[in-house]
């Protein structure tokens, strides 16, 4: 696993780390923290540097969600960001400033998609699982 | 076998009925047979796999079932209808005055696949079998048509389609003790299924229960059962198939092979020596003087520039679909004495309606449906208003409410605070999505000779061939359908979902209607030639050695899915055709 590196002067370690709190979940994978973070740098390099900056002071809260609600209680104007940030981790795609969508850059992108992990599914058409295993509720959600 | 020709057999079209009776007509000995198709993909694992990556390297995937295929080269000079823009290829009639008319919204909503194996690359692979009553509609009910054959005729076929696409059902359900079957609504069956149904999914055991067994709606006893499926649930008898993994992607693509896909029969076909002919484009059918169609003009679109070539056989079978076939038999000049080429042409109209559940259900794994509710398919109502058919969802809300879409319904719930997020955010998201329950609602559309494929007089594709041009209209009793279907759905659902979660934002209303993408009828069949085009064999009145595979030939168009019917038809079409090898 990478241990995080700067892209477009993102420090993708914190990326992961507000991703986390975003998503809430836990362990997100450093690679594709490092993938997702290239892509919304590219496509909004001053929004994503704003709200990175905010989260700098606070990335060692331990309760870094509560911290993130109240960055964007305070500055409601990086709430499209973290939108964003959500999007890409459950969907891996978001969407650009001109409303089209940036799809998933791999297959790996597509089937570590968070959704499917929430609700007790496997990303459509990359089921891993035997026949009839969805007679049965998932052993567990994530 | 005939050497004056230089195949016995040229099929236009591979899709699921040009596959069919290729493989069947492949198993004749020394036959000779030709496939012209526009394609140029593989219908092999490789290219499933290609597919796949597409699908998932695709964004807005959920749209629709057309953009996995939609990177094709092929696209650009055989184009279809790709289920988002129905005006990109269809060139839609302008809407009859007055312009308030609500049949203003009846556009042709049909999307199909112009590739290798046709739009069974993406279907849900439901295959019940009509019902009697659907082979007799005039004599029944006083509307629509009578097939010029029955039920009783087309059964054998059912059996030999059903073995051939690998239907997976259940015989306590839909066999001669079922209550299907007894209460007069399904015919009788002389062979089990070749395989046991999909085993149902969580989510229909806890609706099941929820509906329980004293449900009653218009007199009807509200039964939800297994829905014939093909698709493999024990593939011993289908050793080259893989078993159903669940993949929650039927539409736009099984990733295994577990479903159906015509691929299963050109593969066979391809192995016997069938040659197909990719890239091709049909121009023209010649008539010769006898009145005998022996010649395909088509163009290889790869080529630059695309020239016309030409194959003369013995037999030809046009198994285009409903819209294409009708297109190559009207620009070729072909036959139309009864003036019925291009009419009537049906899709089975859809509306749905979504709730929450009261407790999770788990959708989204497994197939897309699994179970349906049968016991409006048929009754005296069809007199006055459409029958339909009702499947219960195992994908969340569909169409209604696509799971990105409630990622962003939820994280700004509290607009204009703070958005949810976290690990509140992610309960939110499961809690909505586990909970998701939907009933969808298919219904019959009467054959209406004013609904047509004709030739647009000025719009030309990329080879300057004349596009579809559409006229159709949704009448009163498809209205009716839809309305009834909606009222049924609506009344389970509120009696079995969560009722403080029963809003208007999460219930669809039917204000228009979608597509089930069941392109049938254009070219009917029929005993009298002043009123049909083929006739029970779907062999031309006009034009003795033509043939047309699929649901061209359709009547009526029943509520159920046309796939089933159409490879039984397809099959009982080549052992016809075998008789004059």
């Amino acid at each position: 696993m990478s241990t995080g590196r700067e892209i477009a002067m993102v420090d993708t370690a914190a990326f992961r780390k507000l991703s986390q709190a975003i998503t809430g979940f836990d362990n997100l994978d450093q690679t594709i923290a490092d993938a997702y973070a290239a892509r919304i740098a590219e496509a909004f390099p001053k929004p994503l540097g704003d709200l990175m900056a905010a989260f700098a002071p606070v990335s060692g809260s331990p309760d870094l969600e509560a911290a993130v609600t109240k960055i964007l209680t305070d500055n409601p104007k990086l709430v499209p960001m973290t939108r964003q940030i959500a999007e890409i981790w459950y969907t891996s795609q978001f969407t650009r400033d001109d409303g089209s969508s940036d799809p998933p850059q791999t297959e790996e992108q597509f089937k570590s998609g968070l959704l499917w992990k929430a609700i007790g599914a496997v990303a459509p058409a990359y089921s891993d699982r035997p026949y009839g295993y969805w007679k049965d509720k998932p052993a567990s959600l994530g | 076998m005939s050497l004056a020709f230089d195949y016995d057999v040229i099929i236009v079209g591979a899709g699921v009925a040009g596959a069919l009776c290729a493989y069947r007509l492949s198993q004749h000995p020394g036959a000779r047979i030709l496939i012209i198709d526009p394609g140029v993909n593989d219908v092999d694992m490789p290219q499933r796999m290609q597919y796949r990556k597409t699908f998932a390297l695709t964004a807005q995937r959920n749209l629709g079932q057309i953009p996995t295929y939609m990177d094709l080269a092929r696209d650009r000079y055989a184009p279809s209808v790709d289920g988002i823009d129905v005006t990109r290829y269809l060139v839609q009639t302008p809407p009859p005055p007055p312009a308030t008319n609500p049949d203003n919204k009846a556009l042709f909503k049909v999307p199909y696949q112009r590739i290798t194996g046709g739009s069974t690359w993406s279907w849900r692979g439901n295959c019940p079998r009509f019902i009697p009553s659907d082979f007799k509609l005039k004599d029944s009910y006083f509307v629509g048509d009578n097939w010029p054959i029955s039920y009783d005729d087309l059964e054998p076929w059912y059996c030999d389609a059903e073995n051939e696409l690998g239907i997976a059902g259940n015989d306590a359900e839909w066999g001669n003790d079922s209550s299907f079957v007894k209460q007069g609504i399904g015919g009788p069956r002389s062979k089990p299924f070749p395989m046991p149904n999909i085993v149902q999914g969580y989510s229909d055991r806890k609706i099941i229960a929820a509906i329980g067994d004293a449900m009653t709606i218009d007199g009807k006893k509200i039964e939800v059962i297994s829905t014939p499926q093909a698709r493999i649930s024990d593939n011993t008898k289908y050793p080259d198939r893989s078993t159903c993994r669940g993949n929650s992607n039927c539409i736009p693509l099984c990733p295994t092979g577990a479903k159906y896909d015509a691929g299963v029969h050109l593969r066979k076909a391809f192995a016997k020596g069938v040659e197909i002919r990719r890239g091709s484009v049909v121009t023209r059918l010649e008539i010769a003087a006898t009145g005998n169609v022996h010649t395909v003009v088509f163009r290889d679109w790869r080529q630059d520039p695309a020239k016309d070539q030409r194959l003369t056989a013995k037999i030809i079978v046009l198994a285009a679909n409903a819209v294409e076939s009708p297109k190559i038999w009207l620009f070729s000049g072909l036959g139309n004495k009864s003036d019925q080429v291009g009419r009537n042409l049906m899709d089975h109209l859809q509306t749905e309606i979504g709730g929450l559940f009261p407790e999770p259900i788990f959708t989204f794994r497994g197939p897309q449906g699994l179970s349906g509710i049968e016991v409006f398919r048929d009754g005296p109502f069809r007199k006055d208003s459409g029958a339909f058919r009702m499947t219960i969802g195992n994908d969340g809300w569909g169409r209604i409410e696509i799971p990105a879409n409630s990622i962003d319904k939820l994280f700004f719930q509290n607009t204009p605070g703070p958005p949810l997020l976290g690990k509140a955010f992610r309960q939110k998201l499961a809690d909505r999505l586990t909970r998701m329950m939907r009933i969808s609602v298919s219904t019959e559309q009467l054959p209406n000779p004013e609904n047509r494929i004709t030739l647009s007089a000025d719009k030309k594709d990329e080879l300057g061939l004349p596009r579809p041009q559409v006229a159709y209209r949704v009448d009163d009793y498809s209205k009716k359908a839809l309305e009834n279907g909606y009222r049924v759905a609506r009344t389970i659902l509120e009696a079995i979902s969560d009722k403080r979660d029963i809003k208007p934002d999460v219930l669809a209303a039917p204000q228009d209607f979608n597509t089930a993408a069941h392109a049938m009828g254009t070219l009917k069949m029929g005993g009298d030639p002043g009123k049909s085009v083929v006739n029970a064999f779907g062999r031309s009145h006009e034009h003795p050695n033509l043939y047309v595979a699929g649901s061209s030939v359709f009547v009526t168009s029943s509520t159920s899915n046309p796939t089933l019917t159409i490879g039984a038809l397809a099959l009982r079409t080549a052992a016809e055709i075998v008789k004059r090898l």
